[in-house]
């Protein structure tokens, strides 16, 4: 049985289609890529998916439980933005910890969560203190993962994550990024606009195209 | 384009820039340079108590402002933000680009018919007047360099992110639009408390000027001149004073911030 559901999801602008009646599955374990042109409703559907955009129409359902109408802080997705989002003006530290912090966690428990989290992104202890605008593109997405999974995520929604990768690194990174997805055992939602990134990162393949996705 | 007109091209841009900005330089020269030339004139000022009392009027109003400025800015911004309604551009222009656009002086005949003694709440030529007066031309700066940090910020979907880990509508607030946009809103209010200062229109017409009581700076030069042009020069150039601090503060606030 699926995961996360996703069924006959609709939404417009302007009075244009830009999600037509969308249907997907995720099982679990599962990392699906979507590809799709730019302005094609990839970053729709993920803001959809996160309950920042309401559809018109249509069913999300995660684990049995339609989280549609779900507040976006209640829906523990954890979302990596393109450029993974970290706030800069917090540590590493600080922003592996903001998800426990908001959750009204004590200091002290907060600090040794981060610490098991720098260990399962394989991110050295020491990389805790520095300032995230001075670390390298690959330890910002796995600052941005640790982040994530503190809320103990149910599902992985992660936008372009390699395209802030240079080119000479964006292969090993990738592969990283994968296998620290596998080893989390979560099902992954990744958008992209690279055909060789969803090769690269998911297990299955969807193209969006007039608002709906056509399995690759 | 051959080397002559690129030269020629070079010379015309250097000379219309370096005329402007002299145009804009001499002026506060030639005070400066009267103010030290004329100082025994000028400093004369110093033992006017009338002086005094206009510039801790200015000062201490400045102050009411910015602090009710501080106040309203930030849930305003944010209000500004995240709502959309129908007339949310038509709002932004009213609180931000017309009060900086429109006459000062108009601004003080309004507030005399809505405010003054032919209504029923006459708070004109008080303290208060000078308050409200200044409020209306100064909150925009800090209104505008507020939420265009806060726009920035939903742009990057960094409160995206923050609402995605668990933060509430409070907690963006605190937790991620104020502490991002602080020197922005430093900056905001740095503008706002000099635009209080030097302002003049409004405040001449709805608190009028009343010696020990409503007169500001601004008002205390435009008085005196004609009787001592020189203590309306030492008014001046304490004014000018204080807004050559001010951009200096904003200009260092935001070059630290791109560095």
């Amino acid at each position: 049985m699926p995961m996360l559901t996703i069924k006959n999801l609709t939404k417009s602008y302007n009075d244009k289609k830009i999600l037509d009646g969308l249907n997907l599955a995720v099982n679990e374990n599962e990392i699906v890529a979507v590809m799709g042109k730019s302005g094609s409703g990839k970053t729709t559907l993920l803001l959809c998916i996160l309950g920042f955009i309401v559809p018109e129409a249509g069913e999300i359902s995660f684990d049995g439980q339609n989280i549609i109408s779900l507040p976006i802080e209640k829906k523990q997705i954890a979302y990596v933005p393109q450029d993974y989002g970290l706030f800069p003006h917090l540590s590493v530290q600080d922003n592996i910890g903001f998800g426990l912090a908001v959750r009204g966690q004590d200091a002290e428990a907060r600090k040794k969560k981060v610490r098991e989290l720098l260990k399962i992104a394989e991110l050295p202890d020491e990389l805790g203190q520095r300032n995230v605008e001075k670390i390298s593109g690959g330890e910002k997405q796995r600052v941005a993962l640790a982040r994530a999974l503190a809320i103990q995520p149910k599902l992985f929604l992660l936008d372009e994550p390699l395209s802030a990768i240079d080119i000479e690194t964006k292969e090993s990174v990738g592969r990283e990024l994968r296998a620290l997805i596998k080893k989390l055992r979560l099902p992954a939602i990744i958008i992209t606009h690279d055909p060789t990134d969803a090769k690269n990162l998911g297990d299955t393949l969807y193209y969006l195209n007039n608002g709906k996705l056509e399995k690759k | 384009m051959n080397r002559t007109e690129k030269d020629k091209t070079n010379f015309f841009i250097k000379i219309s820039s370096w005329s402007w900005i002299a145009w804009f330089i001499i002026p506060y020269l030639f005070l400066f340079v009267v103010f030290f030339v004329k100082f025994d004139a000028a400093s004369a000022v110093l033992q006017d108590g009338r002086f005094w009392s206009a510039f801790l009027i200015s000062f201490s109003s400045a102050v009411v402002v910015v602090l009710l400025t501080a106040f309203f800015a930030i849930p305003v911004a944010y209000f500004l933000t995240y709502s959309s309604f129908r007339y949310n551009n038509f709002v932004e222009a009213l609180l931000i680009d017309i009060p900086q656009t429109f006459p000062p002086v108009a601004v003080g005949v309004i507030y005399l018919f809505m405010l003054g003694p032919s209504s029923p709440i006459n708070i004109a030529f008080t303290f208060t007047a000078v308050v409200i007066a200044k409020l209306l031309v100064s909150a925009p700066f800090t209104i505008g360099y507020t939420l265009r940090k806060f726009r920035e910020i939903k742009n990057s979907k960094l409160d995206l992110v923050a609402r995605s880990l668990g933060a509430g509508a409070r907690d963006v607030l605190f937790r991620v639009l104020i502490p991002l946009a602080r020197r922005d809103i430093t900056a905001g209010l740095t503008l706002s408390w000099a635009r209080a200062m030097g302002e003049f229109g409004g405040s001449l017409i709805f608190a009028g000027v009343i010696s020990y009581k409503t007169e500001i700076l601004p008002t205390y030069a435009s008085r005196v001149v004609d009787a001592n042009p020189f203590l309306a020069l030492a008014a001046t150039a304490l004014l000018t004073i204080f807004a050559l601090f001010t951009i200096i503060i904003v200009r260092s606030l935001f070059k630290r911030k791109v560095e």
